[in-house]
């Protein structure tokens, strides 16, 4: 606690307090933009920080980060693009809320969902980061392989109609993200002789293809159905549309604790990522709500539900990186890159030899989470704006902005390339019902989930009587039969 | 959707059984002395679709013959949608081409206009706005403040 306070005593000056301010900014803007998502715009802010202090770098793109990961929700919300493949499930109720007129109350959940969730999981981060590095340090890689595993079924089967199709999908993903050098003997791997896939396919293009760009071509297939929509969009009935009653806090607040929970624990664990928090989240509260058959027609939960678990996996991921030193998320690896420009080691050693550094980024976190509930606040009627613009304009500028990213983050023209093939992909994926979501998740694991698969055939020896040394491993796969058959079961049964 | 739950499985089928015996085999190199064939995570992939694909061609092939409703045998789709998935492809296909050629300002002009006048956009006024401000805003982020270069 004492630690806590000299933290804050650090953080608290005008220059920094503006940097948290500026990159929370900055952040929300990003995430507003579709396909722009926090991981490009941290990456792209680094260069900036060669120039400032320690702290109020760390802190400035930790800022962006949160922000990012709050605004991706209005674009989400207003367009059912989601910024991110994080807020994907908050497309799934805060769009039919938006085409109800109740845009604002959707946008108003979301911004207090995301700051609930991202506060708590901060203080999370503070008070089991140091313990839990004992306990981090247990799981091998055959648990690890067991999670993925289990992670990618429940997944498969929440989303879309049928589990045959999601993990279709999934398996898919997993399959793009052998493409490029094979880890173990370099030999290149479905590259057909070019040499930029030989890094493999970058993640950035292939979720803007399969997010943005599927969903341009979609709207501008429909385009006279939206452009009536979104007349609608923008008649509220009654001010009650615009607010969140206490009825509806009531209802919310369970799904938006639970959300912190599975976000957090989600995001402690490596590999997972907000993606599989903001589903797993959504996938809980439908399963427990009185009324599972509003979700995906505009349950107001269900935007509270994907936004705390979308936005407690950020600071619940920087749990592995300051405990082990191990980036639990692509911010967290991003993260390391800044720490190391500033010369700081992320790990154990970091508590022993920068507690004070340590306390001020705990501080700064903190401090970025109450600025996003004000930035968010008060910005986001001017940040949703975006629903008077007509579509023949926003989806040019969505277009222009898709293919800079793809540019920007995916090595330059074969970028574009990629994010195009994604494109017509994930149109035809979401045209068929074919989760992209799945997919993305499936792609964005698969590194790890070979990675693990090796690991775990080396220890065992290529024998399936060694499991036998991993409990919990048989437990999560065992777990993971229980779940393919339930959920089997419940769709022939539909 | 059954019927095109039938032909998405069939296609896909098709699809893994090219990557089976023509594509991995000749993409990826096998390696005798690794702990795990390079080809494994793919082939676990390819073989696992493979047989999803098929259960999902059968079991919806059945269903259509059992019972049928006209929306059962409707393309998911639209005539509108295929266009506009052609010509958004078209349009970015045009954009890399004039970006290896012309640089990116050229590409970045026809990119955007040509997607307003695919979207209905008729007034000047807009031609003018939309790309010179978008074009203005990246110069002045990225080349200006962030010192990146979009070449």
């Amino acid at each position: 606690m004492e630690s806590l306070i000299a933290g804050f005593e650090s953080i608290f000056s005008i220059q920094i307090i503006l940097w948290i301010a500026t990159g929370v900014t900055i952040g929300y803007i990003v995430g507003v933009l579709p396909g722009l998502g926090k991981g490009m715009a941290v990456a792209v802010a680094i260069p900036i920080t060669f120039y400032i202090t320690p702290i109020a770098a760390i802190s400035f793109l930790i800022g962006i980060a949160k922000g990012s990961g709050a605004g991706s929700a209005v674009s989400a919300i207003l367009l059912n693009t989601p910024g991110e493949p994080s807020s994907a499930p908050t497309a799934l109720d805060g769009y039919p809320l938006a085409r109800q007129g109740k845009a604002q109350k959707a946008l108003k959940m979301g911004l207090f969902a995301s700051v609930i969730g991202d506060f708590s999981a901060t203080l999370i981060l503070i008070v089991l980061a140091a313990p839990l590095a004992k306990y981090a340090l247990l799981i091998g890689p055959v648990e690890l392989f067991a999670i993925l595993l289990f992670s990618l079924t429940f997944i498969a089967g929440l989303s879309g109609q049928s589990l045959i199709k999601g993990m279709i999908a999934g398996m898919f993903g997993i399959l793009a993200s052998c493409v490029g050098l094979e880890i173990e003997t370099a030999v290149p791997r479905l590259t057909f002789d070019l040499l930029e896939l030989q890094d493999g396919l970058s993640l950035i293009p292939v979720a803007i293809g399969m997010l943005a760009i599927s969903e341009v071509i979609d709207q501008m297939g429909n385009r006279d159905t939206l452009e009536a929509e979104k007349k609608v969009m923008g008649q509220n009935s009654s001010p009650d549309d615009n607010r969140i009653t206490w009825s509806e806090w009531k209802v919310c607040l369970p799904a938006i604790l639970r959300g912190t929970l599975i976000g957090s624990a989600v995001g402690i664990l490596p590999g997972l990522g907000a993606s599989v928090g903001s589903f797993l989240s959504y996938g809980a509260t439908q399963k427990a709500s009185k009324t599972p058959e509003r979700f995906g027609k505009g349950a107001l939960e269900g935007v509270a539900a994907a936004e705390s678990a979308d936005n407690a996996v950020v600071p619940a991921s920087l749990v592995p990186l300051f405990a082990i030193g191990i980036p639990g998320s692509v911010i967290a690896a991003i993260l390391i890159a800044a720490f190391m420009i500033q010369g700081v080691t992320p790990g154990p050693l970091m508590f022993v030899q920068q507690p004070k550094l340590v306390a001020g980024i705990y501080a700064a976190m903190l401090c970025a989470s109450l600025l996003l509930l004000v930035i968010g606040y008060f910005g986001q009627r001017l940040f949703a704006q975006v629903v008077s613009v007509p579509l023949r304009l926003i989806l040019p500028a969505v277009c222009f902005l898709c293919v800079l990213g793809a540019f920007l983050q995916g090595g330059g023209i074969i970028g574009v390339n990629i994010m195009l093939v994604f494109g017509i992909i994930g149109f035809i994926a979401k045209k068929f019902d074919f989760s992209f979501v799945t997919f993305l998740i499936g792609f964005v694991i698969g590194p790890s989930f070979e990675l693990t698969l090796r690991q775990s055939v080396a220890l065992t020896g290529h024998s399936f009587l060694k499991l036998a040394d991993h409990p919990i491993a048989i437990l999560i796969f065992i777990l993971t039969f229980i779940t393919i058959w339930r959920f089997a079961v419940s769709k022939l049964k539909k | 959707m059954k019927k095109a739950n039938v032909i998405s499985g069939i296609v896909l089928m098709i699809g893994c059984l090219a990557l089976l015996i023509f594509i991995i085999p000749s993409q990826i190199e096998e390696v005798l002395d690794a702990t795990v064939s390079p080809r494994l995570m793919p082939y676990v992939c390819t073989w696992v679709i493979l047989i999803l694909a098929a259960f999902l061609a059968i079991q919806n092939y059945s269903a259509l013959k059992k019972q049928s409703n006209p929306e059962d045998r409707q393309s998911p789709i639209s005539g509108a949608e295929f266009r506009a998935m052609v010509l958004i492809s078209a349009v970015l296909l045009l954009g890399i081409i004039l970006f290896t050629f012309f640089g990116t300002l050229i590409s970045a002009m026809v990119l955007i206009v040509s997607v307003m006048w695919l979207m209905g956009e008729r007034h000047l006024l807009p031609y003018i706005l939309l790309p010179g401000g978008l074009i203005l805003g990246t110069y002045l982020v990225f080349y200006k403040i962030l010192g990146t270069s979009i070449q």
